[in-house]
Parts: C-alpha cells; structure tokens; sequence
C-alpha cells in the first residue's frame, strides 16, 4: 500500500488505474490536501481554471459543444487530463499544444473551474471528483480528474450512473474555444 | 463520417419512392446528379449499373438546386431515378443521423488515440431500431460513438435545462438517462437500464424531452 500521496502518482500516474488507486488508498479525494507531485507547484485551488485540450474534431457535436462520451471513459480510470491555466499561462500553454506529438493541425480548448468539479456530488453527499496536481517533469501545470465514486462492473444501475457523471462533468467544461480561457463564468 | 449511402440504408420515404420523372410535391426534393455538374432531369435508364452521384436537393417551389450540407453523398443506385422524390425534413434528419450512426463501425481499432474499440455493428443496429419508435413530436437525436464498442444518442437543450441520454451495447437492450435542471439543482431526473430496443420510448425519458415542446 502506498504510504503517501506522491507515492501513489509516482507508482499509477501513468497507469490505467490511477483513479482506481486513489479510490482504494486514499478515499475521499484525501489526496487533494497536498501536492501529490514533486513537480507540482502545489494543490490545485477552488477558483483555479481547467483546461482541457482538444487535438481532434471528432469529440465535438454539431452544436460545438463536447459529446457526452467524452467524459465517460477517463476520469473513473486514468483520469480527465487538464492543465491549470494559472501555473503555466494561456499562451505558454497553447505553444506547448501545438509541441505536443497529438498535435496535427487541430487545437481546441475547453475549460472548467476547479470548484465546480469539486461541488459535484453524488445523493449520499459522497464527492464524485477529485482534482489532483498531478504535475510532470515535462508539464507542471498537469492535472487530473478523477471520479472518487466507485461503480464496480456488473452494478445493475451502472450505465445509467456512468451517463449522469458524464452529464455533470460535461456541464462543468463549456464549449471548446480557440485559446486556452483564463476566467470563466458561473456556468 | 462516412460519405457512402446505399440504396438499403435509405430510409423508406426514400428508396420507396424511387420514381421516374415524378414532380416534388412538398418538403424537399432529392435528385441525383453528376458531380459538379447540373441536375440531370433525365436520369439515365442504367439499371444495375454502378453509378455516382451526388445528392442534390431543393425546396418545393424553388428553382435553384444546391447542396445539403453533410449530406454530399455517393449513391449505388441500381435505378437512379430519385428525381422529383418528395422526402420531409424528418426524413432527412432520419437519414443523417442512420449515416453518421453506420459509419461508427469503420472507425479503426484506437481510433481516439487513447485505446477506443470501434462501436459495433449490433450496437448501431440495436440504436436504428430504438429510432424506428421515435414519436413523432421528439426531436432526432445527435449520434456519438462510445469508446467500447457501444454508441449512444442524446438530446441537449442546454437552456431549457433539458438532457438525455441513451446508450447502445449491442445485446437488444439500451440504458436511458434523462434530467432536467442542472447539476447544482436538478428538477427531475429519470433513468433506466435493460430496456428491449424494440419498445416503446419509457413514459418518463418523454415526459423529459417533451418539456422543452410544452414551453
């Protein structure tokens, strides 16, 4: 068992299950309390902005806004990658993108405030994400989302929680822009 | 999306109608021409030959013909004679969405670049038949692709407050889920999982949806 935070990135920050890790080890996104990267410049804030970049078309529908998929798959898992904005800059952050070896011409961004995701709850008053500064030695600014309410296969109600979620995270992220937002409203 | 339609996957009020000469009687008028070329008021009579063509359509009562957008289409036409086939506006959101929908199975293994499997051909089937019970008052859905297999559609009226969603895995049944309000003040929510394909849509997912048409 990991005995710390920084522990538990370094050992699953790359892996598959990295959520699954901290659902186990450290429930109740205790890990928010401290850096859980040496390469963090610290806990991720309230009123901190997130972004999300986009290197393809495919995600967004033809309202422009983000397919409800697209926010099914990472954060139970891996985790919903972001940048945070205020560590990094909105230009230093799109350059960087347009570095990025998933970079092919197309960029986008999406954003959400950090509070917004951390108000999410689920009817048990249970916190359903997670931000962590889940920083890199190449990205500082990195962080994740993580989904901290467990739905084991085979839940009978499963598919229609993963939909709900996704639904909350979605409304979270506004539309995708061309440059990295540095405020956002109330959404 | 894929831009390849064939004559079975269009929808009834289309390959039923597929008449010579006929006159556009209402809606919108499909008729087939040559790439960029004009619209050909006589089709050729070449059946069972392999044709290209290109979708064209034009309001009743309006002269010029010009593009929809989206739906700029190849046809395997073995009677390429859809001039003056009268088809309605729902017929065509029908259409689009059954094409975006089919071509989700040619999506390549990892096609998200993060290990994605491509949505199966018996979960678009599974969502074409959930579709065939539309009622007529609801709205056609957007189509998205799910990253394991499965596929889904939704409706998001986001200043009505309005959502929903369905999943398709593929085994007959699909998983519903429908709110309106917010995340921070949710009116009412509804949802359900191991619904037949082949029923009626759920009281409670319409009941959601037809908030938006009884503003």
């Amino acid at each position: 068992m990991p005995c710390s935070c920084i522990e538990l990135e370094t050992k699953y920050g790359q892996g598959e299950c990295k959520c699954t890790r901290y659902r186990e080890h450290f429930p109740d996104c205790e890990c928010e309390k401290e850096s859980v990267s040496e390469h963090s410049p610290g806990p991720v804030e309230d009123n901190e902005v997130l972004v999300r970049t986009l290197f393809r078309k495919q995600p967004i529908d033809q309202d422009g806004r983000l397919k409800p998929t697209y926010f099914r798959r990472e954060p139970p898992s891996r985790g919903f990658s972001v940048d945070r904005v205020v560590v990094v800059g909105a230009e230093s952050l799109e350059a960087s993108k347009r570095t990025d070896g998933r970079y092919t011409g197309y960029l986008r961004f999406t954003a959400a405030r950090s509070s917004d995701i951390r108000a999410a709850k689920v009817e048990d008053g249970t916190r359903l994400f997670c931000v962590y500064d889940s920083a890199t030695l190449a990205n500082r600014a990195h962080a994740d989302i993580c989904q901290n309410v467990n739905i084991p296969t085979g839940t009978e109600n499963r598919r229609q929680l993963m939909m709900e979620f996704a639904w909350i995270l979605r409304y979270a992220f506004g539309t995708p822009v061309q440059t990295p937002p540095t405020s956002l409203e109330t959404p | 999306m894929s831009d390849a339609v064939t004559v079975s996957n269009l929808p009834p009020a289309v390959s039923a109608l597929n008449e010579l000469g006929g006159t556009p009687r209402q809606g919108i008028a499909f008729a087939p021409v040559e790439k960029s070329g004009q619209p050909r008021m006589g089709a050729p009579c070449d059946a069972g030959v392999r044709s290209t063509y290109q979708l064209r359509l034009r309001e009743s009562g309006v002269s010029s013909w010009k593009p929809l957008r989206d739906l700029a289409t190849s046809l395997w036409a073995r009677n390429p004679y859809y001039l003056g086939v009268s088809v309605t506006p729902s017929s065509i959101g029908k259409l689009k969405l059954r094409e975006e929908l089919s071509s989700y199975t040619k999506l390549a293994q990892n096609w998200d670049g993060e290990g994605a499997s491509p949505p199966t051909q018996a979960a678009v089937d599974d969502a074409l038949a959930f579709l065939d019970n539309k009622p007529a008052d609801i709205p056609w859905p957007f189509p998205e692709e799910g990253t394991d297999g499965d596929v889904g559609v939704y409706w998001d009226y986001i200043d009505e407050s309005v959502f929903a969603e369905v999943m398709f895995e593929g085994n007959g049944t699909y998983a519903y889920f429908a709110v309106y309000g917010v995340p921070s003040a949710v009116i009412e929510k509804f949802s359900d999982s191991g619904m037949d394909v082949n029923s009626a849509w759920p009281d409670e997912m319409l009941r959601i949806l037809r908030i938006r048409t009884s503003d």
